[in-house]
Formats: C-alpha cells, sequence, structure tokens
C-alpha cells in the first residue's frame, strides 16, 4: 500500500469506528434513543425527510440565500479590501479600523439585521454577507501586502521591458493568488454560518425552523437527518473550494 | 542622526493616522447623532445616542445586569478552558507524528468547516437551558481551532531541530519543553486567540436562541419587547468586552506576529 492509500484508509478507518460508536452508544441508551438515534435509524429515515415538500423547499431556500449572501460577500469583500490597501497611506489608517469592525462578535448586531431588513430572506443574506465580506477582505489586503512585499520581482519585470498588463498577470496576481483564495474558502465557511444563525434566530419555514421544530417534538431521526445533510452539505462545499485554492495555486508564484 | 530623523518623521505620521481613525468614529458618532436628532431613522431602529448612554448607565448600576455579564463570563471561562486543554493535549500529540497529521487533520478540518450551531438545539436538549449548554456548545466550538493550530503547529517543527537536539540529550521531556514547545508557541497562539472569538461568539449566540440570564439574553430579550436603546447598550458592553480581551490577546502574541 502507497502511503495516500494508507492514510486513506486510516482516516475511513477512525471516520467507520466514530459512527460504530455512536451506533453503539444509541443502542445502550436504548428508551431514550429518539433523541439520540443510532446512525442506521437516520439514514434509513432519510428519503422520507426528503419527501416532505416543505423541508425540500427549505434546504432550497438555504442554498439560494448562501450562494447569493457569498456572490455578494466575494463582490464587496474584493472592492473592500481593494479600497483599503490599494494605496498605503490609506491602508495604514483604515486598515485597524476593519480590524476592530471584524473583532467584533457579530452575533450581538443580529437583532439589528432583522430590524432592519425584516423576517424573510433579507435579513438572512444579509447577515451571511456581514460575516463572509471580512474574510474575502482581509485575503484580498494579504494579497496586496504580499505583492508589494517583494518589489525585486517588479523591478526585475521592468528590466525585462515588462507592459502594465504583463506585470499584473505575471507578477502581481499570481502573489496574491493564494491569500485571496484562502480568504474565499474561509468566507465560503463563515457566510453559510451567518445564514443559519439568522435562520435559527428568526425560523419563518427555513431550515432553522424545522431544525427547532424536530427537537421541540422529540423527533430525533428527522433532526439528525437535517443535521447530517448540512454538515456534508458544508463538508462538500468546503472541500470543493480548497480543491480550487490548490488548483489556483499552480498560478502561484 | 538620519536614523533619529526618520523616526521622528514616523512617530508624526503615526500621530496623524491616529488623529485620522479618531476623527472618521467622531464623524460616525456626530452622524449617528444628526440622523437621530433630525428624526431620518426611526427610534426603533436606531435610537438616538443620548438614550444608548442613558440606559447604558442605568443597566450598569443594576444588580441584574451584573448577575447577567457574572454568568456569561463565567460560562465563556470554563467553555474556553476546556477547548483549550482538550485541543492542545490532543493537537499536541497528534502534531508529533506525521502520519497521525495526515490522518485527522483534514477530519478536524472538515469538522470545522460545518456551521455547528446546528446541532445547538440537541446539546440544549440534553444538557438543558441553563449555563451547561452553553458551556458546551463553546467548548465544542473553540476546541476545533485550538486542536488544528496545535497539530499544525507541532507538525511544522522542523526536522533538523529535532535531530539537532536528539543529537545532544536523549531527555524527551527537556526537547519537548526546551525545543518542540518554544517552536510551537507561534501558530499556536494564533490559534488559541481564534477559539476565543469563536467561543465567546457561540456563548453569546447560545444565550441568544434560548436562555433564562446572560448578556445574549439580555439583547434578544430587548429586542423582542422593543426597547432598542438597552439593546444597542446591552450590545456596546459586550463588544467593549470582546475588544478589551482582543487587545490583551495581541499583546501576547510577539510584535512581528501581530495582524
Amino acid at each position: 500500500m502507497t502511503y495516500p492509500q494508507k492514510v486513506w484508509a486510516c482516516r475511513l478507518l477512525v471516520c467507520a469506528a466514530l459512527i460504530g460508536a455512536l451506533e453503539a452508544g444509541a443502542h445502550m441508551i436504548g428508551a431514550a434513543s429518539d433523541l439520540l438515534p443510532p446512525p442506521s435509524v437516520v439514514v434509513a429515515d432519510l428519503p422520507a425527510l426528503l419527501a416532505d415538500p416543505k423541508v425540500e423547499l427549505a434546504i432550497f431556500t438555504l442554498i439560494k440565500q448562501l450562494l447569493i449572501a457569498f456572490a455578494c460577500s466575494i463582490l464587496f469583500g474584493a472592492l473592500l479590501g481593494y479600497g483599503v490597501a490599494a494605496w498605503q497611506r490609506i491602508e495604514r489608517i483604515t486598515l485597524p479600523i476593519v480590524l476592530l469592525v471584524y473583532s467584533i462578535p457579530q452575533i450581538t448586531v443580529l437583532p439589528v439585521f432583522v430590524l432592519c431588513f425584516g423576517l424573510g430572506s433579507g435579513s438572512k443574506i444579509a447577515f451571511g454577507i456581514s460575516h463572509g465580506i471580512f474574510p474575502i477582505a482581509l485575503g484580498v489586503i494579504s494579497g496586496i501586502q504580499k505583492s508589494r512585499a517583494n518589489p525585486i520581482y517588479l523591478r526585475w519585470a521592468d528590466s525585462l521591458g515588462a507592459s502594465r498588463s504583463q506585470k499584473l498577470t505575471a507578477i502581481l496576481l499570481p502573489q496574491a493568488v493564494g491569500s485571496v483564495c484562502t480568504g474565499v474558502r474561509l468566507s465560503m465557511a463563515t457566510t453559510l454560518l451567518g445564514v443559519l444563525l439568522a435562520d435559527l434566530y428568526v425560523s419563518d419555514n427555513g431550515v432553522g425552523y424545522f431544525i427547532k421544530f424536530y427537537t421541540d417534538t422529540q423527533q430525533g431521526p428527522r433532526l439528525f437527518g437535517l443535521v447530517v445533510i448540512l454538515a456534508m452539505a458544508a463538508v462538500i462545499i468546503n472541500s470543493a473550494v480548497g480543491r480550487f485554492e490548490r488548483y489556483a495555486g499552480r498560478w502561484m508564484l | 542622526m538620519s536614523t533619529q530623523a526618520t523616526k521622528d518623521q514616523s512617530q508624526a505620521r503615526s500621530h496623524f493616522d491616529r488623529g485620522v481613525q479618531l476623527g472618521f468614529i467622531l464623524l460616525l458618532l456626530g452622524l449617528w447623532y444628526a440622523v437621530t436628532a433630525f428624526g431620518y431613522v426611526s427610534k426603533l431602529l436606531l435610537p438616538s445616542p443620548q438614550s444608548v448612554v442613558q440606559e447604558l448607565s442605568g443597566l450598569l448600576t443594576k444588580s441584574d445586569f451584573w448577575f447577567d455579564v457574572w454568568i456569561t463570563l463565567t460560562s465563556i471561562i470554563q467553555a474556553y478552558g476546556l477547548a483549550v486543554v482538550a485541543g492542545v493535549v490532543l493537537g499536541s500529540l497528534i502534531g508529533q507524528s506525521k502520519f497521525a497529521y495526515d490522518v485527522f487533520q483534514p477530519i478536524f478540518a472538515g469538522a470545522f468547516a460545518i456551521p455547528l450551531i446546528i446541532i445547538y438545539p440537541m446539546i440544549l436538549y440534553l444538557a438543558g437551558i441553563g449555563p451547561l449548554s452553553k458551556i458546551l456548545f463553546g467548548a465544542i466550538y473553540g476546541f476545533l481551532p485550538v486542536a488544528l493550530a496545535a497539530m499544525s503547529a507541532f507538525a511544522n517543527v522542523p526536522a533538523k531541530w529535532r535531530r539537532y537536539a536528539a543529537t545532544l540529550t536523549t531527555n524527551q521531556w527537556l526537547v519537548t519543553r526546551r525545543v518542540l514547545i518554544p517552536a510551537a508557541i507561534p501558530e499556536l497562539l494564533s490559534g488559541l486567540r481564534i477559539s476565543y472569538v469563536v467561543t465567546f461568539a457561540s456563548v453569546i449566540a447560545g444565550e441568544m436562541i434560548a436562555a433564562f440570564a446572560g448578556l445574549g439574553r439580555v439583547i434578544s430579550y430587548n429586542a423582542e419587547v422593543l426597547e432598542p436603546a438597552r439593546m444597542y447598550a446591552a450590545i456596546m458592553v459586550v463588544i467593549a468586552f470582546a475588544a478589551l480581551v482582543n487587545s490583551l490577546m495581541s499583546r501576547l502574541q510577539p510584535r512581528s506576529e501581530r495582524a
């Protein structure tokens, strides 16, 4: 077995052991397993959960909100990052302010978002953006800082007679791409968190509502089915963005 | 002579920057005052700064509020303590071996990408509506970044240094104390910082969604009963506290590592 195969085998073994422990634990608790069902029951219940049109609608709505919020985060985050870091004088003044705002636990202002944007999709998208915008902006800022830190590459390009666009595509962007992609990956996770937080707080027919509803009515298999779907979606999205990050990394200087 | 001149110049420039930043914040406060004084925004959305300050001084003199602060503080401290101890122990053990690192790192990184707030209702059900559910939730969420930082910090200690230490001594404890831990600390500290932010936000989030007491509860309660001035006052307290601890933590990091 090659080394990567061995690593994968062990990784699967660890996951299987965790699932096995959950299964055994749930069977041991026995009667209380309505709320802590064994994984096999959860999986068996998945088709029924997905057949519920209301749950389906909630999941699709969540995906729609997530994508809109993510797109806006990338756009606004890139603009914010560029605006802060494009000129060093401005950066020295504005960067501490951006970091200060970023360090505020945003969950505290969630009620303000609900008051401003209402109970519908608006507050969820807006709260997702407020979570997603900062990782992108900070990624762009540190990318620009990196490409500024090595003026030697630019002088080298100048000595070879590179044009402005050549310098941009061959020197400046490749140096920035690593931090920007890390920002994009982090932003995806935080945007999803923001949307779900707002969804759980307001809970009107969204995924958050069903999570609360299934907990309150002690429908363990349904609750865990929903949690498994969301967790899988988060892991898949994260690894997809991570793959894109590695792919873009080949362009890196 | 010339170094002194550049030093003076950069000092003058940083004073200027501080001045502009202060001016910006004052401008925002002025805007806030003007917008509310002339009635451009509903009082429900944005109460006037005077009313928020009034509510703030009211809150700070009430013993009920200090009880909420006490509940939140003790919850955060317990959750963060659990997260740090578990994360550092497990992470440093995994980071010792490259194979263990390769196996476990993607699992922990994947788990950290999951918005764990979706399991909060279940924790609430198991641990009850009291502080324990917030402590558990904050500890689980804060554990992941510490473990990730610890395993990568220990895995990234250059093999050269380990070999060099091995030529000097066979005492493994000495190697750990004098070589591995000092080498791991910078990366570990940034993980501890992320973990603090995550734990703090998780505890507050838990209190906002369901609790009888705590600062998060004060915020969400006053939002529900439409007391925006009091809600903003409580938000100010949370922000002030977060900013205070954040600046303390950044002082722990060596200068070159600071953001």
